[in-house]
């Protein structure tokens, strides 16, 4: 069972138990119906767009891990390098003045590294 | 594993904490004049108390709980969701979205949609997130019942009710500036208590090496285990093609700017710098989340190996390692993150039904605006209400074995569809407003569809890390074809809502 049918469930036996007491069976009727069709659904779906997600994972599968390491570093360096695109204008404004320590593509930078040394380290 | 109660002076602890909590939550409730001040606090805070607030409403009792809970299956891979899982996300929204939607003056993210594109296009993503947020809120009563019931002994129904009694009375009272000052102590007292966790658990496993040393004994562990990123193998949970691409791009973004409870602290900002400062600040104190939540659900490995259930396993390290003072300590502490994300998640539930669906009816039935007063009365009483069917709908949740998916497949159901109508509707003045509506809405059919599906067609067993990006590009590519074969917006309706327009003015809409 998928957690969206589950927490359905969930919820039908919850208005079960509190505001149906006297008549279960019309709510677990609704319950079984609508498991019924979600079946359907799945059976007929699912094999088509397994076909077209198979042959993705196949080769996702083939990546070496390097490639993961390279994707990962990649993207915290691509954000803190579009933070430094940022002009200084933009940076400050609201600011109650303009020293260096208010520079926030400096926090940014301070805030990314310190994750690109423990993925260096922890995701090889 | 028994319950073992509590001693005395762990009474004495916790009481000491509620009631600073209640007091501090209180004593700002005589600064709520307005809508304003329950719902945004005034648009007074400062950064550093909004970076603290994000970080420990973010965190919350699942975490604690279900978060270690993974960590003692999955191992390391559990701390991408704080580490790769916020920061570039929150660089995003730090430069990207927060000074738009702060600029554009807005109370909720569905109101800027509305603004951008139109009324179903706000109502639709309202009415989600007023779902997502309610059943939320149950399964994080639900939690905390867990937790008390393992370490208490206490009856679930009456940890319930006693947890939605206590948060309820300072929500509706303080509002936003309760919600966000209660959370800078919630958040100290949770480091604190964790911290204590983490140094015992250390000196019973014999440090990080006698950490490793022992759990890779262990014949059912994986060799991946102390690996943050993990081959695209159907054996792994976390696939580093889903953590990277689909956590590191589409889920976190649309988590930190699609997310009500989250970015309703930085729209409260007293100025642009304090709400760009509070999202970088949040982004420090991630750093520190794994290490104090996740590697404790790893110890527990190396003490039990063999637990039956995965999320008992900080409840089982509470019991085993802590002594009388340092267990009451802990047991703050998890109230602290339990409170911090109920009273969120509640204060910004309100917020949406009070600006998304009452002011507009009252505006549409009237046809006048809403007086503050009253608009403030209503969403006290919604507080309340919303509470009540949280903790009546709590007990349902029993049957799950473990949460943390559960959540996750929740704001998977969003994040995706919410992100791309969100990007296309800033850098693209084609978007129109039923493109965007469109892009919504099938975005929406087919997380719901696609989740169904979900072990049929995906791989992995983490589903939901890949209905969020296809459910993203699906999005995306809907939203750019309807708006192609529909009307433009004017010039006009897109000043100030559009990034060009927006990055050269400095001032707020209202």
């Amino acid at each position: 069972m998928t957690v969206t049918s589950w927490i359905f469930q969930c919820v039908l036996n919850q208005s079960v138990i509190i505001a149906d007491a006297e008549t279960p069976e019309i709510t677990t009727g609704v319950a079984d119906g609508i498991r019924n069709r979600l079946d359907v659904f799945r059976n007929r779906l699912g094999p088509h767009l397994k076909s077209i997600q198979q042959p993705i994972d196949e080769w996702l599968g083939q990546l070496p891990m390097s490639v993961a390491m390279v994707c990962c570093i990649g993207l915290f360096a691509v954000a803190l390098l579009w933070v430094w695109t940022l002009k200084r204008d933009f940076i400050f404004r609201g600011a109650p003045g303009a020293e260096r320590w208010r520079d926030l593509r400096i926090w940014a930078t301070l805030v990314v590294i310190p994750y690109i040394l423990v993925y260096l380290w922890w995701g090889r | 594993m028994a319950p073992q109660g509590l001693a005395n002076i762990d009474y004495i602890i916790i009481a000491v904490y509620m009631a600073g909590v209640m007091f501090v939550g209180m004593y700002f409730a005589r600064y709520v004049r307005s809508a304003g001040d329950l719902f945004l606090g005034g648009r007074s805070l400062p950064f550093w108390a909004i970076g603290m607030s994000m970080v420990v409403s973010d965190i919350g009792a699942s975490d604690l709980i279900n978060g270690a809970g993974a960590a003692y299956d999955r191992g390391l891979a559990q701390a991408n969701w704080d580490w790769i899982g916020s920061v570039p996300a929150l660089l995003l929204a730090a430069f990207l979205f927060v000074p738009y939607y702060w600029r554009a003056g807005v109370y909720t993210l569905p109101e800027f949609l509305g603004r951008r594109y139109n009324g179903v296009t706000r109502w639709s993503l309202a009415s989600v997130l007023l779902l997502f947020m309610a059943t939320t809120l149950s399964i994080l009563l639900w939690t905390s019942a867990v937790f008390m019931e393992k370490v208490l002994g206490w009856e679930p129904i009456v940890a319930i009710w006693v947890t939605a009694l206590i948060v309820g009375i300072y929500t509706v009272s303080g509002g936003m500036a309760a919600v966000v000052m209660t959370d800078v102590i919630q958040l100290v007292v949770m480091f604190v208590g964790m911290a204590s966790l983490l140094a015992l658990g250390f000196w019973e496993v014999g440090g990080w090496s006698g950490l490793v040393q022992s759990i890779s004994a262990q014949p059912t562990v994986s060799d991946d285990y102390f690996r943050l990123l993990h081959a695209h193998t159907p054996e792994t949970e976390y696939p580093w093609t889903g953590m990277v691409f689909s956590l590191g791009i589409v889920m976190s973004t649309g988590y930190y700017v699609g997310n009500q409870a989250v970015m309703q602290r930085a729209l409260g900002a007293r100025t642009e710098w304090d709400a760009k400062a509070g999202v970088l600040t949040a982004g420090i104190f991630k750093m520190a989340v794994p290490v104090l939540v996740f590697i404790p659900g790893m110890i527990a490995r190396a003490l039990v190996p063999e637990m039956e259930q995965n999320d008992a396993a900080i409840p089982t390290l509470i019991n085993s390692l802590m002594p009388p003072g340092l267990k009451g300590l802990m047991f703050a502490a998890f109230f602290a993150a339990l409170m911090s994300s109920v009273d969120s998640y509640l204060n910004s539930c309100v917020t949406i039904f009070s600006g998304d669906f009452f002011r507009p009816i009252y505006r549409v039935t009237t046809g006048k605006q809403v007086a503050d007063r009253l608009a403030m009365i209503v969403g006290r009483i919604v507080t309340a209400g919303v509470l009540i069917f949280a903790a009546w709908l709590a007990p349902a949740f029993r049957s799950f074995e473990t949460l943390y998916d559960v959540l996750q497949t929740l704001l998977s159901l969003f994040q995706g569809p919410t992100l791309a109508i969100l990007l296309l509707g800033i850098f693209w003045r084609g978007a129109t407003a039923w493109g965007g509506c469109a892009g919504l809405l099938v975005g929406f059919c087919l997380t719901f569809g696609l989740t169904e599906l979900g072990p049929a067609v995906f791989m992995s067993k983490t589903a939901y890390l890949y209905v969020s990006f296809w459910s993203f590009l699906a999005s995306l590519l809907v939203t750019a074809t309807v708006s192609l074969f529909t009307p433009r917006d004017s010039d006009e309706k897109l000043k100030g809502l559009v990034w060009e327009s927006v990055a050269s003015t400095g001032t707020r809409s209202r």
